[in-house]
């Protein structure tokens, strides 16, 4: 356990060290806030309020970003440079290496949220109720997990450039498709029938749906799980293809 | 007792191309031995499957008994292996201190600084620190779980004189402790200097193995050479007692003697005129050479 325990101080340790951590999970999501915010005014969306319902979106779209890059990017840097083959040589499990990461992330997410919270709670006047902000803090952080995954899945390609390019194109492009950006209903009506599958959709819809007053859709629990299976089984499938040389 | 390291048929294919050959050897405990060969004969691919990073193709490894890959097995190794870049944002310390977690009886984190004297870089960002206090970083890592079989990959490339010196210091150290230690290297003094058994491989195949005495007894052996007068001929040469061989390099002579110093007695006797007079041990670059030489005539 201490071994565990003192790879997640480790990985917690270099994630903060690193600027772009401090920059994705707290300046980025702040500022994008801020703008919405202003741009939008105020009234009622989806049965919660305006400034409500953003808070939720961006504080979900700046955590799956900085999810996806940073474990996709780390990753596939850490296999380049030769660091994963001297962990293997090592009694560390390699299970423990990647979920050291994923305990990491969850613990700067976690940051994150609560920051823009408050953020939202004392400058943009945003009112819920104590319960309301602790499930939807519960909510986004597990609702995040598929996300890392997707990081990981996307880390097994080797090249750190090329890795870079696709997770920020694929995190902008399912946070446009998942209503993150920009509400699913002024997408064209052909592209809802999919948008709704999106794993981003079903991360922002439990959210609003805890602020306009009622729990989540189960439905939305086995999708994002789906998501995780799938990511996870097929980042495995992978590496175990490109370690059996 | 059991040996430490066991290979037995040992053979690894990547797609066509064969890069070990029915490999077959084994380790005792507590022996220092050399892998050598030249570049590409292999080195890197058998410490690889040893280490448990690369499956061979055909054949078994054990180490202390078992598969490579075994938790019981990592325990007890430690490795030095070459290109590794060390992961950023970490200091030397905690660095080193991760991976002492990684082991059920580690070494102290100050003899660690110290055997791998990086204890006024102790603060610094790995990432930071020069090609030699990295592979000095490496060391102290490979020796983090207190290993009892430590692999050293060209262990001293990017090092400094001093470095190095303490570098085989310690590793001198730990061999009177009883570990067992494999080494591979391009320089073959270190080799003659600190093992006590070398293995040569070439082209994925077992071309020779002995203790570096023996590998050099069986090349032309010592060598006295000086610069003579081009009158004195190879036949008047050939008649100093002992004398095995005669090779002339312009007008830089060399001859071959097991008993040099009976030779050099008897050469200044016959008053010959030597300027320049250079007398060497054979070294272990001769034995190389000769074995990879015969290995490709066979």
């Amino acid at each position: 356990m201490s071994m565990f325990f003192a790879q997640c101080k480790a990985e917690f340790i270099r994630l903060l060290r690193r600027k772009k951590t401090w920059f994705t999970s707290l300046l980025l999501p702040t500022i994008l806030y801020f703008v919405y915010d202003q741009s939008h005014g105020t009234g009622k969306f989806n049965g919660a309020d305006i400034s409500t319902y953003l808070l939720m979106a961006i504080a979900c779209f700046g955590l799956v970003m900085t999810s996806v890059n940073t474990l996709s990017v780390q990753f596939a840097d850490e296999r380049k440079q030769g660091w994963t083959r001297l962990l293997k040589m090592t009694p560390l499990p390699n299970s423990y290496y990647l979920s050291a990461k994923i305990v990491s992330q969850f613990i700067i997410n976690l940051s994150s949220l609560v920051f823009l919270f408050l953020i939202g709670a004392f400058t943009q006047g945003v009112e819920l109720s104590l319960w309301q902000w602790i499930s939807c803090t519960v909510w986004i952080l597990l609702a995040t997990i598929p996300f890392m995954t997707l990081g990981i899945l996307i880390g097994t390609i080797r090249i750190v450039e090329i890795v870079q390019i696709i997770s920020s194109l694929t995190m902008m492009l399912l946070s446009l498709l998942g209503g993150l950006l920009m509400p699913i209903q002024t997408l064209p009506h052909w592209l809802q029938k999919y948008a709704i599958w999106s794993p981003t959709y079903r991360l922002g819809q439990g959210a609003w749906d805890l602020i306009a007053g009622h729990s989540p859709h189960l439905q939305a629990v086995w999708i994002l799980a789906g998501y995780a299976i799938i990511f996870i089984g097929l980042a495995t499938f992978i590496i175990k293809r490109q370690e059996a040389i | 007792m059991k040996p430490v390291i066991q290979l037995n048929q040992v053979h690894k294919r990547f797609t066509d191309k064969k890069v070990v050959q029915n490999l077959s050897f084994e380790i005792e405990k507590g022996s220092f031995v050399a892998l050598l060969g030249p570049n590409g004969a292999g080195k890197t691919t058998t410490i690889s499957m040893m280490l448990g990073l690369i499956n061979q193709t055909s054949g078994q490894i054990l180490l202390f008994g078992k598969k490579p890959e075994e938790t019981a097995v990592k325990n007890r190794i430690g490795a030095m292996l070459q290109d590794v870049h060390l992961i950023d944002d970490l200091t030397v310390e905690e660095l080193i201190d991760l991976f002492r977690h990684y082991y059920p009886k580690s070494l102290p984190l100050d003899y660690l600084l110290a055997v791998s004297d990086l204890q006024k870089s102790r603060k610094k960002i790995a990432h930071s620190l020069s090609g030699g206090q990295k592979r000095r970083l490496s060391f102290a890592l490979s020796l983090a779980g207190d290993p009892d079989l430590l692999f050293l990959d060209e262990p001293t490339v990017g090092m400094d004189i001093i470095s190095r010196q303490l570098f085989w210091d310690t590793v001198r150290k730990l061999k009177e402790q009883g570990k067992t230690i494999i080494l591979t290297t391009h320089y073959l003094e270190e080799a003659d200097k600190m093992a006590d058994r070398i293995i040569m491989i070439d082209q994925g195949k077992l071309i020779v193995d002995g203790t570096p005495t023996e590998l050099k007894k069986s090349t032309l052996g010592k060598s006295i050479s000086f610069i003579v007068d081009q009158k004195t001929t190879t036949q008047k040469l050939y008649q100093f007692p002992g004398v095995t061989d005669v090779v002339w390099e312009g007008e830089r002579v060399k001859l071959y003697s097991q008993d040099t110093d009976q030779l050099i007695r008897e050469l200044i006797n016959s008053h010959l005129k030597m300027k320049e007079i250079e007398i060497s041990n054979s070294n272990l670059e001769e034995a190389f050479q000769h074995y990879v030489e015969k290995a490709k005539i066979s």
